[in-house]
This record gives structure tokens, sequence and C-alpha cells, in this order.
């Protein structure tokens, strides 16, 4: 079985949300412990099975642990969309498996594509 | 644990297709109601095909005479003659005669539409009613005007009921000048009355 070839949402012009499914694009990412994570920034999605896999979520600036990036650059991670809860009341997205305290062992995502053994460290990291 | 589902995105009309219909729509609506003349056109439509009014004034200023007038002129002045057949009927010794009756409300019928303005209406209705009344009265109590009635009512029904022609105008007006004879007489009391 072959990974699916996943895109960015806004690099695919003729595809849209799904009716009933929120775009939680702009919605704050909170941890175990409520604190703020960073922000939803984009969508990596799976045309062919026209789901969404991965938020690509751009980090909140000096959480603890994590490195300062660099200039002009921005700290950014991949959740599985299977590992997060949605509240759409207040658009938030909550990830139970991090928290500020740990989000410095969750891999970065520094490339666009996804490299060989990526998802694998983010499950581990998700365990 | 979440799901998110995407979908191709369906094909609308362009928005801009749409602008456009709308500004189209307003320019045409636009144009339909707000140029200047618009309203006088949508008023004056209908009574323009009815030239009756102007050809009536003109009939009336020769006041229903016999005399040469205008090709409308036929029409104003048989509706004219009716107005002296209406008062000739209502005089006393005639307004309970039955037939007389019946004539009068089939002059009434035959000039209906002239009376309304119809450009369409035929005249020889009424000029062939015309003539039966003027009939109807002499046989009243006119014997003496039994040939000059007769001599009227053949020469209706020799009219063609048209007014377009000079030779068509001549004959009605000819016509319209023995009627109005023959009314003239009949308006004097009947023999019998004397």
């Amino acid at each position: 079985m072959t990974n699916p070839v996943l895109r960015r949402l806004r690099d695919l012009p003729s595809f849209e949300m799904a009716p009933d499914n929120p775009d939680v694009r702009g919605w704050t990412v909170r941890g175990s412990d409520g604190q703020p994570l960073g922000v939803v920034d984009e969508l990596l999605v799976d045309p062919v099975g026209q789901t969404v896999r991965y938020l690509n979520v751009q980090l909140t600036p000096d959480l603890p642990g994590v490195p300062a990036p660099g200039s002009h650059a921005d700290h950014h991670v991949l959740l599985p969309l299977a590992a997060v809860h949605l509240d759409a009341e207040a658009s938030n997205v909550f990830v139970t498996a991090l928290s500020q305290q740990n989000i410095r062992a969750y891999p970065l995502f520094v490339e666009f594509q996804l490299v060989p053994g990526f998802e694998e460290a983010m499950r581990q990291a998700l365990v | 644990m979440a799901e998110l589902r995407i979908q191709p995105k369906k094909n609308s009309p362009s928005p801009w297709l749409l602008v456009g219909l709308a500004v189209a729509l307003l320019a045409a609506a636009a144009f339909f109601f707000l140029r200047p003349d618009a309203a006088l056109d949508s008023l004056n439509a209908p009574p323009r095909p009815v030239p009756a009014p102007a050809a009536s004034a003109a009939a009336d200023s020769v006041g229903g005479t016999t005399t040469a007038a205008p090709a409308t002129g036929t029409r104003a002045a048989l509706l004219a003659l009716g107005t002296d057949l209406t008062a000739l009927t209502d005089r006393a010794d005639l307004r309970d005669d039955t037939a007389l009756r019946e004539q009068r409300d089939n002059f009434t019928s035959a000039t209906a539409r002239l009376a309304d303005g119809d450009p369409r209406a035929s005249l020889r209705p009424g000029l062939v009613a015309a003539a039966s009344l003027l009939l109807a009265v002499q046989q009243h109590g006119y014997p003496a005007l039994a040939t000059q009635a007769a001599e009227l009512s053949r020469e209706a029904n020799a009219l063609s009921g048209r007014d377009d022609t000079p030779a068509d105008q001549t004959q009605n007006q000819l016509y319209l000048s023995h009627a109005q004879a023959l009314l003239t007489a009949l308006n004097q009391p009947a023999p019998s009355t004397i």
C-alpha cells in the first residue's frame, strides 16, 4: 500500500471543506493543560481520499525548551488529525498528548515533504 | 479523534457573471422607466389610433349639416343626426310607438361603435338604421312622405359604408342631406294631429 500524496489545501483551489466540516485554519491549538501551543496554519489533505490528514501548526514563540527559530522562520509541527479533538464552539484544537512541557520532544516540521520516518517519529511522540 | 473531509468545489456561476446580469437588468429597467418620454408614450399609446375627437371637432364646426365635410365628417354628421332622431322619437306622439322604439334601438346599436370612436366601425349599419327609423316615423303618420322615406331607405342600402374616397364621401353627404330634409319634414306635426 503506497502512501497517499499529501497536498496543502491552499494548493488545491478546486477543493473545499465538505459541508459541516469546519475549516480549522486559524484555530488555536491547546495542549493537555489547556495552554496554547500554536495556531493551525495549514491543512495537509489527501485529495484522493478527500480527507484532512494533518494539521500544520505554527508554534507559539518562546515555548519552553523549544529553541528559537532563525530569523524570518517559524517553528511548525504536524499534528495527525487522529490525535486531536475539535472544539468548534470556541475554535480550539486540543491535543491531549502534548503540552508546553513536552512539546520540545515533538519533531519539528521543517520541510514540506514528509521525509521517511517522520510519521513514525510523530507517532512515537504522541504515545 | 477528529475527522475532517474535503470535497471538490461545485461549479457555480461566476459572481461577476451574476453582477453583470444584475447590471444589465437594472440598465434595461432604467431605460424603459426613466427616459423622459417613456411615461408619455405609455399614456398616449391607446388613444393614438383613435382620431375621433379631432374629427368630431372638425365635423362639429359644420354643425352636423349636410354641406361638404371632410372624410371623417360623415361619421360626426351621422352621430349628430342620431341626436336629432332621438329628439324626434322622444316626441309625445311618437315615444310610445313600439315599432319606433325598436327602430330607435336598432339605430343606437348600429352607431354604438361610432359613438365609442372605433375607427374600424362601418358607417353603413348606422346609415341604414337611420333610414329605417325615419321610415318608421313616416309610417306612423306622414303618408305624404312615403316616397321620400322609401327613396331614402333605397339610397341607404346602396351606400358602401366607407368614407375613404371622394365618391364615397359625396354619396354619403348626399344621403345625409336627404335624411336631414326628411327629418326636418318629420319634425312638423303629423297631419292627423293638426
